[in-house]
């Protein structure tokens, strides 16, 4: 079945948080955003503005690239991944990821295409890319019956 | 007093024993970079069982590169925090059930003030207050030291960190890993006045630091102007741009604690240019500055038997 995608532009990386803070204020525990773009397309903003939107503190959230993946306590937790220098994804075992996984938390994967067979059935698939120095292309798109009934992309 | 450090908060795995918080006696360390042959092939990056694997062995190796027995131990010292769940958990798992076992007192320490405590390794005088900076691959963090033992943060990264951002434009300009050094290398032939990049200072007061806006406007650059002719250029102002933000914070936190000592640390705090620019300004501010050697730079367990000794020593005395 083909998804349709919601496509939006963004002017600035405080547009890009903006959004982000808007669709985090949507999220229920359980759900899992996968991020998906190239270096420098606003990946690790629009993270920080759905931390906003779930009500976590708002300079907390920083680049996981290093660590892979970093907690973030809310009115619902937040499990932030980034697989940027993951290699193989069957290094994500090591980890322990189903424990994030078990839907005490919103999930938010940095460069989730590295990973696709861990991905759970339901996510939101969002996809940034450079139009130009500043603006970006945001395509939104929701995988999963379940996830879709809500009607995310509506509001 | 002879401290046993051990570091697994990332890739490397780092034995080290330390005497009296300076005298380095052993300082074994295996990674992916730099595999001792002793333990032969590559350590897997982020898999924990490789530092299960190389941990036993390079224990062993550090007590006899000392010359001491475990009984001759007299404090454990392990990193606790931050870095990668599964890898501090091997360093403390073993730490513990040595110091369980042995009956020797274990001390955890933090990573990015051990990375600051690698300056007491040296014999010289340093004078507190002391403002710190810890510039590494996963940190850029400033800090003021009241002393060896007391440290608080002033400062850090709200988005990437100063060496992350050297390895993703090191990856965008096609520079092989690790990064941060290639970089530094292609940069050296570059002219660094030749690009102006943005740097972030988050107003004037600030001692935060942000880098993705930098970032960012050097992949663009590469992207709208292709990176075949002047790769040297772009490296030489990313870098200058980055080094610039850092002397700025360290000039703002020193003038702030009004203190005359300034102390590095990190894997980036080996960067000849980062290295040149600080002695710079300490030597117009008349500052004391103090930097580790580049092996006491990276990740490894001396700098955490120091700290953990001087840690230690002070909860004796209170």
């Amino acid at each position: 079945m083909e998804k349709r995608a919601l496509i939006l532009i963004s002017k600035s990386p405080g547009e890009t948080k903006r959004l982000g803070k808007k669709i985090g204020k949507l999220l229920l525990p359980g759900d899992t955003v996968a991020l998906i773009g190239e270096l420098g397309t606003g990946k690790t903003v629009f993270s920080k503005g759905i931390a906003q939107g779930l009500g976590i503190k708002r300079n907390l959230v920083r680049s996981p690239s290093f660590v892979l993946v970093k907690e973030y306590s809310g009115k619902i937790p937040l499990f932030h991944f980034d697989l940027y220098r993951l290699k193989r994804a069957e290094e994500l075992n090591t980890l322990g990821y189903e424990e994030y996984f078990s839907g005490k938390g919103v999930v938010i994967i940095e460069w989730a295409e590295k990973a696709k067979n861990f991905l759970p059935e339901e996510y939101l698939k969002i996809e940034l890319s450079f139009i130009n120095e500043n603006e970006r292309k945001i395509s939104l798109t929701v995988k999963g019956e379940d996830l879709k009934k809500r009607g995310i992309l509506c509001q | 007093m002879f401290v046993l450090g051990i570091e697994t908060s990332c890739d490397e795995t780092s034995l080290a024993v330390v005497r009296d918080g300076k005298k380095v006696l052993a300082n074994v360390i295996a990674s992916q970079n730099r595999v001792h042959q002793k333990f032969g092939g590559v350590v897997p990056e982020l898999a924990s069982r490789a530092h299960v694997e190389v941990i036993d062995s390079l224990f062993l190796k550090a007590l006899r590169d000392s010359k001491i027995t475990s009984r001759e131990i007299s404090l454990i010292a392990v990193t606790a925090s931050p870095g990668l769940k599964g890898s501090l958990l091997i360093g403390s798992t073993f730490g513990r059930a040595l110091s369980f076992a042995s009956h020797i007192p274990l001390t955890e320490v933090n990573h990015l003030c051990a990375h600051l405590a690698a300056n007491f390794l040296i014999e010289k005088d340093i004078k507190f207050p002391a403002v710190g900076l810890v510039v590494s691959g996963g940190h850029t963090n400033l800090f003021c030291l009241e002393s060896r033992s007391k440290m608080k943060i002033l400062g850090e990264t709200l988005d990437d960190a100063a060496g992350e951002v050297f390895d993703k434009v090191a990856r965008v300009l096609n520079l092989e890993y690790p990064g941060g050094p290639s970089l530094e290398k292609v940069a050296k032939k570059g002219d660094p006045l030749a690009i102006k990049f943005p740097c972030a200072y988050l107003g004037k007061k600030s001692l935060d630091f942000s880098f993705s806006g930098i970032k960012t406007s050097v992949i663009y650059y590469v992207k709208k102007y292709g990176s075949s002719g002047d790769i040297a250029d772009i490296a030489a102002s990313f870098q200058k741009a980055v080094i610039k933000v850092l002397v700025e914070k360290v000039r703002r936190a020193v003038n702030l604690k009004k203190t005359k000592t300034l102390l590095l640390g990190g894997g980036v705090a080996s960067n000849r240019v980062l290295r040149g620019e600080m002695k710079k300004f300490a030597l117009a501010e008349g500052i004391d500055l103090f930097i580790p050697s580049p092996i006491l730079c990276t990740d490894n367990a001396a700098m955490v038997a120091s700290l953990g000794y001087y840690l230690y020593s002070q909860s004796d005395q209170t």
